[in-house]
């Protein structure tokens, strides 16, 4: 909800928002793992440190693909997750 | 095997989250649920740690791009669990129907806005010269 916020609302430009929601994750991601109890229980830290090989490298590539397509895209794919979600949260 | 498909979907995630500006929550935990059979607690954990530094990198790769407002995001993660206790007394006081509903129309709204700005700045016609440069002076 970080991203569609900030340019819905707060003039962001959409490659803007998606960095500065990108950067906000780290803060809430910490927090939500305190919350949860912490990184000890629950966390396989074996499969995360290596499922998250993959992912950076995903994330290092999704990024600069950004840079490449239309900026308005983003806009384009967060108005139609929120349409599916409207639909979601009533239908189900 | 089957910690290859989970990576496989755990980069496809990635791309996700970096493209997006999300965490990937959303595809990490059922890489770990369905291809690896994790409980739901530990999925979601696990997927928290992940998240923590595929967002760092983005974070990184997107602040190279001039891309990162870090006072702004520094105040959206910190007002974060403010919005979650809101979010939990308000759930706790409202039924679930009218919450559902409620969420719904702020999505439907914020898609609205969002439509509204792409084709309102793409339906922007170049500004027409509409005064003659010859026009005869008084």
């Amino acid at each position: 909800m970080i991203v569609p916020m900030l340019i819905a609302f707060f003039a962001y430009g959409d490659r803007l928002a998606t960095g500065t929601s990108l950067a906000a994750i780290i803060v809430i991601a910490i927090f939500a793992a305190g919350m949860q109890g912490g990184i000890y229980g629950n966390v396989d830290i074996e499969i995360g440190l290596i499922l998250s090989v993959p992912a950076i490298v995903g994330v290092a590539f999704g990024t600069a693909l950004q840079q490449r397509i239309p900026e308005k895209a983003v806009s384009v794919i967060f108005a139609i997750l929120l349409i599916g979600v409207a639909f979601y949260m009533v239908a189900f | 095997m089957d910690i290859a498909i989970a990576g496989l979907i755990c980069a496809i995630g990635g791309i996700v989250a970096g493209l997006i500006g999300v965490g990937g929550g959303i595809i990490f935990v059922p890489a770990m649920t369905i291809v690896l059979s994790k409980g739901q607690v530990e999925a979601e954990s696990t997927s928290l740690l992940m998240i923590v530094l595929v967002s760092m990198v983005g974070a990184w790769r997107q602040r190279g791009y001039g891309n990162v407002r870090l006072k702004d995001a520094a105040v959206i993660g910190l007002l974060s669990p403010v919005g979650v206790l809101v979010g939990v007394v308000v759930a706790n006081e409202v039924s679930e129907r009218v919450l559902r509903i409620g969420f719904a129309l702020l999505a439907l709204y914020m898609a609205w806005r969002l439509l509204r700005r792409v084709f309102s700045d793409s339906a922007t016609v170049p500004p027409s010269n509409t005064v003659a440069p010859d026009a005869p002076g008084p």
